[in-house]
């Protein structure tokens, strides 16, 4: 009997890593891109972006954690615990899909807007408004001389 | 087995004054038996794998001879018999049917009402274009609010942590085993129905003088009537407007790296997905909807505290107003979601469960006018005893 309903469960996956090669992503831009089924998003950003990201304050966070896998669970939603590493600070990568609902959400000049229910998240992936409960998680990713490996 | 369909069809007694549009569950009836036929013959041309299903059924449908009929037949059938569903089910929500001993033929039939739900739910995932794969990730997001199994029950669903190759061929599987389960039920209501009889449902206040009538040829005349009514707007949906129905969005391939703008289900789930889509919170919107088809089924349970003949104006008063909010809050799902449309969709909410759990308050209102007059009494007799 139990083989049969352990069948029902899902079938084991390996999981893969995925190397992305960061030279081709332009500063400003967002590179979508899917690793085992989910899809990914790997930013860019701008200096003026960075800098508009670290100037907002810590109270006006909806959610205070910064969801990020290679940190610890209880690292605080500040700008650089949310960045790929400390000298990599214009690089984000996070998972493409609102945690509201699983939508990907649409690439804005100051970050994304899902265009299911209307969450907006900043230029670090952090909810600002709308009906998602949390930040948009950032995967285990580590860079190695442009080499971005990212391993969810 | 002769003798069965004797005693239960011909010799079968209704009530004489039966008016057409009561006949909606024939309309019913035939509606799922195509919807099972039309099925059959998408199934048998059909590949469950994310790959291959939206072209087969593009590739069946333009290049086989009559390929987009039983298509088209299968998805414009679902909408007519869920128009058809709706007809009925207010129809004995107005006409309080299910009083007077009749809840098992509720409970049944109610239970099949949401099993045709999940079961349309299902299908409407299979074509796997962009409207239907989204439709299916946000619906399968709001598993996960369970408590304890949510996880487990998403994973069963989707057969792992996203929608994906294993999940439509799941979803397939789904979608051809409920349709007999609900035969299977409704087969029972119809047997429910026959034992327990229909309720004699008349327009004026006070209850008439029942004459019943055998079943041929009063009832089975108003049933061919509503029977060839529906296959006449089948078929003229089916030849002339196809695509009366269908999404435009959902005619591009599924794209799980791009979400469209505008994901909504059909319009069938409409009400309950405004439900869903009015609240921050998915549990809350969950239990909503949860809520309101426990308090469906409840119904008869619900309303006992009502005397039949007293209050019948009030009570279909209350149904209309019910059933007003539902279509608003249909209606308001179509749209984008603004703080305008929250706070309307609020409203209708709020209205819905007002005047569908009035009379739960009956027994209340009661005590507590009894306890206002008892405080007022007591007043006037202080007030008089010092004066």
């Amino acid at each position: 009997m139990y083989p049969l309903i352990s069948r029902l469960f899902s079938s084991k996956t390996t999981f893969s890593k995925l190397t992305i090669d960061v030279r081709k992503i332009n500063p400003g831009k967002v590179l979508i891109t899917n690793c085992n089924g989910l899809p990914i998003f790997v930013r860019n950003r701008t200096y003026n972006q960075i800098k508009t990201a670290r100037t907002v304050k810590f109270v006006s966070f909806k959610d205070k954690l910064a969801r990020n896998d290679n940190l610890s669970s209880e690292a605080l939603a500040f700008d650089i615990n949310r960045c790929v590493d400390r000298s990599n600070q214009n690089w984000l990568v996070v998972m493409a899909s609102c945690p509201h609902l699983g939508c990907v959400p649409e690439v804005t000049d100051v970050g994304w807007l899902c265009s299911c229910h209307g969450s907006k998240f900043d230029v670090s992936g952090r909810i600002i408004d709308g009906p998602s409960p949390s930040n948009m998680r950032v995967p285990k990713c580590s860079m190695k001389t442009y080499q971005l490996v990212i391993e969810p | 087995m002769l003798q069965n369909i004797r005693t239960g069809f011909v010799k079968f007694k209704v009530p004489k004054l039966t008016h057409t549009a009561q006949c909606a569950s024939a309309a019913l009836m035939l509606g799922l038996c195509l919807q099972i036929l039309s099925g059959i013959s998408v199934a048998v041309n059909y590949e469950p794998s994310a790959t291959l299903a939206f072209h087969c059924l593009n590739r069946t449908a333009r290049l086989h001879k009559f390929g987009w009929l039983p298509r088209v037949c299968h998805h414009i059938g679902a909408s007519l018999t869920f128009g058809a569903m709706y007809a009925h089910l207010f129809k004995n929500v107005y006409c309080r049917s299910y009083s007077f001993g009749r809840e098992s033929t509720w409970i049944v039939g109610t239970l099949s009402f949401v099993l045709i739900m999940i079961t349309g739910f299902f299908g409407s995932v299979l074509p796997w274009g962009q409207i239907s794969y989204w439709a299916g990730v946000v619906a399968s997001n709001f598993v996960e609010v369970v408590p304890c199994i949510g996880k487990y029950l998403k994973t069963i669903l989707l057969g792992g942590s996203n929608v994906s190759d294993a999940t439509i061929k799941r979803f397939f599987v789904f979608h051809c085993i409920l349709p007999f389960v609900v035969m299977a039920l409704i087969a029972l209501h119809i047997r429910l129905v026959h034992t327990k009889g229909q309720l004699y449902y008349s327009k004026c206040k006070l209850p008439v003088k029942r004459v019943y009538v055998s079943i041929h040829p009063t009832y089975t005349i108003k049933t061919a009537r509503v029977c060839l009514l529906y296959l006449l707007i089948l078929f003229s949906l089916c030849t002339l407007a196809p695509e009366a129905f269908s999404n435009k969005t959902n005619y591009y391939p599924a794209n799980y790296l791009a979400t469209p703008s505008n994901v909504k289900p059909e319009w069938y789930f409409m009400p309950f997905f405004a439900m869903l889509k009015t609240f921050d919170s998915k549990s809350m919107g969950v239990l909503c909807v949860l809520s309101s088809f426990i308090l469906l089924m409840t119904l008869p349970f619900v309303y006992k505290s009502i005397p039949f003949w007293q209050s019948v104006e009030t009570y279909r008063t209350s149904v209309s107003i019910v059933s007003l909010c539902l279509t608003c809050l249909a209606l308001l799902g179509e749209l984008n979601r603004t703080n305008w449309t929250v706070l309307a969709s609020k409203v209708c909410i709020c209205s819905y469960w007002a005047f569908s759990l009035w009379p739960l308050s009956i027994p209340f209102l009661k005590t507590i006018g009894n306890l206002l007059l008892e405080l007022i009494n007591m007043i006037v007799n202080n007030v008089n005893k010092t004066l």
